[in-house]
């Protein structure tokens, strides 16, 4: 497009130039008008001032004598300068001379009324004024110079002025507008789209224009490019498009968008397949309350909380259908009051939930609950009775650990399956019954549940187990232990109750109790007595406060002391002697058992040593605990320890109970026969007790066998145990076993022994357990309380 | 350098003339009736511009031959001129025709002779050549 001529910039830039020039001509036509006039005034001023100082000593002359020839000639004279128009010359009093120029009329002088006056002083007295000159001034004639001078400038200026605007304009059309309309031309013809670039006109490379030709070049292909890149976006955002279209169509899921009315403005077809939503709703504006959900209304308030709130929702929802169907709805907002929903469907997690949910409060053993079951159960139970008394009553095996260790596991779980069965025999359907563990079974008790009715179901309870049980074909007898707690009374929570029934059959459990215990508090002071013991016991044995008391052991037929049995006491510092009872059970479910195991080996060694050295030939029986064997007492140990001591392995005997022959009988067999391979002898303690079989004597390599009090003590009037220790001590001496008798209270008994054959004894009739100088002393009397049979 | 000379030149005949003539007086004849004459109307009447008298006669000048040393005096004195400088006053004046250069006399005692003969005479002499038929009416004194 070619610009109108008076839009060009070679048109501003000549009315630019032109304005210039007439306003800088107006300037300097105004000043050297001004300053002309100005020096051309002066000029004449001065010129007739001079003028005047020539004609002054004939001015005073004529006036001295008034002579109006002389003046005339004067005035004539001063007539003949240009720029003077009139001459006055006068005396004192009276006018001697007028001359004006001719050609001026009276107005003109009267309006250039510019007179200049020089006083004419006397020749003869410079004091005395004589009369004057008048001279006016020809204003016209300073006009016509000023204007002259003035013409002159401005023709001057304004010509050289002229000429730098043509050379302004000329330079102007050459070098920017010329290049500008060409290159405009050029830019007409290009196509940048086909990669055309912008030619410059010769003559300009490097300069602004080829600078704009290049900025030109540059943003065409700037814009070619966005517009080529907005092109493929285009493209893409259209196959994007599709693409989204075809996945949100065929997806697995149910997808919609809704308003906040629950209306429906998008949905795919797993929507209408998963919600089974009504065909024929779905043709006029289908809303989400047409589905035939559970709970209707539930939808409606999700979408309100998840609008107001922005937040995503994601929750479970059943349709009334059967079988039910759960769906999954994750509604996402998306502004402007909608919001975006992904149906799936869950129902397969549902029961796989369950399913894992009833797994996981379940007992897989015996099919009761176990202790998550417990934990769902009993807050539940107690919130719907609000409060109501429940019991609990927590059940142990006795012996469990004992069956599991000698029968196996398989035999454990059998016990476990059985008790399972007879518990539920003794319970009412409204009653709870569940497996924490190992032996431990609970049953909460509601309903009218109490203390009378939980010691009935107790009762009940311990009758049924006490009943044998026949597993692999061996009739166990074992029995059980109840601890009772009640709530709220005992523990207000699952934790509590579960506490005090734990407390309240541990009491029950411990030796002599009745195998029935309802909680008390005071088994709380009792179990932290224990406890508190069993921390004192750890230091007891490093402080010394250990004693070993020897209770003797008999040859009944010479009388004799032949040894003694070592026995544990604790001198407590404050309680003083602490009972065996007491204090063993504790250590035995401790590790302080070991400790305080090879305290006493050290200990009655010592003490055999000192004997030995006395030449007293006694020995020493040490009981030795299941715990202890093999690893605690290692026959290397007792051998060094004997070595150390220079003993014989012969005086020391190891005590062990029958309990060794129900834990790993391999171990306690081999152990057993590492220490008699070293000398040591082995007494089998508490003989006839517990699960006493007579076929673990043969496979025991044992020396001697100790009958347990218990048939002693009755011997004289009980037959059967009379026939017992008879029998006892007859097999045991068909073995080559030894034979010591326990608990000797009478001579009646000592004779009795003595009839069967049994050689050694021990009991109070000889001696308690007595410290070592006591024991001493007994030794050192011999016989003497030793009555004759 | 040439002002200095000047200055010396003017004083030198400044001192000539006073020694020359050591008083001047203006004389009139005493039935003319005037006593006193100013200095300006000494002026006046003999550089030709007012010769009116107070007692209405019009005074004669006399004037002493051109060259003398008492004319020269008496201008010196009067008008503080030179002789060249009230010669070409003259010289302008005569030829318009206004006004007219006193009277000629060839000496004093002629110029004395002439105030003692004509009523309307005035003339200027050294001190010492008056006589008493004549009045002074203006003194010029030696400086």
């Amino acid at each position: 497009m070619i610009n109108p001529f008076h839009k060009g910039i070679l048109f501003g830039s000549i009315i630019s130039a032109l304005g210039t020039v007439f306003i800088i001509v107006t300037i300097f036509v105004l000043i050297t008008a001004y300053t002309t006039a100005v020096d051309t005034q002066k000029y004449i001023a001065n010129h007739l001032e001079e003028l005047l100082d020539t004609v002054e000593s004939t001015a005073g002359v004529a006036c001295f004598v008034e002579d109006k020839q002389l003046a005339s000639e004067l005035a004539a004279g001063l007539l003949k300068n240009e720029g003077i128009a009139s001459v006055v010359v006068k005396a004192a009093n009276k006018e001697l001379a007028r001359a004006s120029r001719p050609g001026l009329n009276e107005t003109d002088l009267a309006d250039n009324a510019y007179p200049i006056t020089r006083i004419v002083k006397s020749p003869f007295s410079k004091d005395q004024v004589i009369g004057e000159i008048e001279i006016q001034q020809d204003l016209n004639a300073v006009h016509r110079q000023v204007t002259k001078k003035v013409y002159f400038t401005v023709s001057l200026l304004a010509a050289q002025l002229v000429i730098v605007a043509t050379a302004i304009v000329l330079i102007l059309y050459y070098i920017v507008v010329r290049p500008i309309r060409r290159l405009s031309g050029n830019l007409r013809k290009i196509n940048p789209a086909a990669g055309e670039k912008l030619q410059l006109p010769e003559g300009h490379e490097g300069n602004e224009i080829a600078g704009l030709a290049d900025d030109i070049n540059k943003l065409t292909e700037t814009l070619v490019n966005a517009l080529s890149n907005e092109k493929e976006l285009r493209v893409q955002r259209e196959v994007d498009e599709k693409k989204f279209r075809s996945i949100f169509e065929n997806a697995s899921s149910g997808i919609f968008i809704s308003d906040a009315e629950g209306r429906i403005l998008s949905f795919n077809r797993s929507f209408v397949k998963l919600t089974h939503f009504p065909a024929h709703e779905l043709s006029q504006a289908p809303k989400l309350a047409n589905i035939a959900w559970r709970r209707r209304g539930r939808l409606d308030e999700l979408i309100n909380v998840c609008i107001k709130d922005q937040a995503d929702q994601s929750f479970d929802m059943a349709l009334n259908v059967d079988p039910p169907i759960w769906l999954n709805v994750a509604l996402v907002a998306i502004g402007e009051n909608r919001v975006q929903g992904v149906i799936s469907d869950v129902t397969q997690n549902k029961l796989s939930e369950a399913t894992a949910m009833h797994l996981a409060v379940t007992d897989k053993l015996t099919g009761l609950s176990n202790r998550l079951g417990l934990e769902h159960y009993l807050p539940d139970v107690i919130r719907k009775n609000l409060g109501a008394p429940l019991v609990m009553l927590m059940v142990d095996i006795k012996g469990f650990r004992h069956l599991n260790e000698s029968m196996g596991l398989p035999a454990g779980d059998q016990m476990l399956k059985i008790v399972a069965t007879k518990l539920l025999s003794c319970l009412k359907k409204t009653d709870w019954l569940g497996r924490l563990g190992g032996d431990d079974f609970v049953i909460v008790l509601q309903g009218e549940a109490g203390r009378v009715i939980a010691e009935n179901v107790a009762l009940r309870i311990s009758d049924v187990l006490a009943k044998p049980v026949e597993i692999n074909g061996s009739s166990i007898v074992s029995g059980c232990s109840i601890g009772i707690s009640c709530y709220p009374a005992d523990g207000v929570d699952l934790h509590g109750l579960l506490r005090s029934a734990e407390f309240a059959l541990n009491y029950a459990k411990s030796a002599g109790k009745n195998d029935i215990q309802f909680f008390v508090p005071e088994m709380v002071a009792a179990a932290e007595q224990r406890h508190k013991l069993e921390s004192e016991l750890g230091h007891a044995v490093k402080n010394g406060e250990l004693r070993l008391y020897y209770q003797p052991i008999v040859d009944l037929n010479a009388g004799r002391i032949v040894g003694a049995e070592a026995l544990v006491r604790w001198q407590h510092p404050e309680r003083g002697l602490v009972p065996p009872d007491d204090f063993i059970p504790i250590a035995e479910e401790s590790d302080l058992i070991c400790d305080l195991g090879l305290w006493v080996v050290e200990t009655a060694c010592q003490q055999l040593a000192l004997w030995h050295a006395a030449g007293r030939n006694l020995y020493l029986s040490i009981n030795v605990s299941v715990r202890q064997i093999p690893d605690a007492l290692p026959a290397s140990l007792l051998k060094e320890t004997i070595a150390r001591y220079g003993i014989p392995a012969s005086s020391v005997a190891l005590e062990i109970t029958e309990g060794v022959m129900l834990s790993d009988i391999e171990k306690g067999i081999n152990w057993i026969k590492e220490l008699r391979n070293e000398g040591f002898r082995i007494y089998m303690d508490d003989f006839g007790t517990g699960y006493s079989s007579l076929s673990y004597l043969k496979r025991f390599p044992i020396n001697v066998v100790k009958i347990d009090k218990s048939f002693i003590r009755d011997m004289n009037e009980e037959t059967n145990d009379r026939v017992l220790v008879k029998a006892i001590t007859a097999m045991s001496q068909a073995l080559g076993l030894e034979v010591v008798a326990e608990g000797i209270e009478n001579e009646g008994q000592i004779a009795l022994l003595k009839e069967i054959g049994c050689r050694y004894g021990q009991g109070y009739y000889y001696s308690k357990p007595v410290p070592v100088t006591d024991f001493e002393r007994l030794e050192q009397r011999g016989l003497e309380f030793i009555v004759p049979a | 350098m040439l002002r200095n000379l000047f200055i010396a030149i003017f004083i030198l005949a400044v001192s000539a003339s006073s020694l020359l003539a050591e008083d001047m007086v203006v004389v009139v004849n005493p039935k003319n009736g005037v006593n006193k004459l100013t200095r300006e109307e000494v002026i006046d009447i003999f550089l030709g511009r007012n010769r009116q008298l107070s007692t209405g006669l019009t005074a004669l000048p006399l004037d002493l031959p051109g060259v003398s040393l008492e004319r020269e005096a008496f201008y010196l004195r009067l008008t503080g001129k030179s002789m060249s400088e009230i010669n070409a006053y003259w010289a302008r004046l005569i030829f318009s025709g206004r006004a007219s250069p006193p009277t000629q006399v060839r000496s004093q005692e002629e110029s004395m002779q002439m105030v003692i003969d004509n009523r309307s005479a005035i003339g200027y002499l050294e001190r010492s050549k008056i006589s008493s038929q004549v009045k002074v009416v203006f003194e010029l004194g030696a400086k």
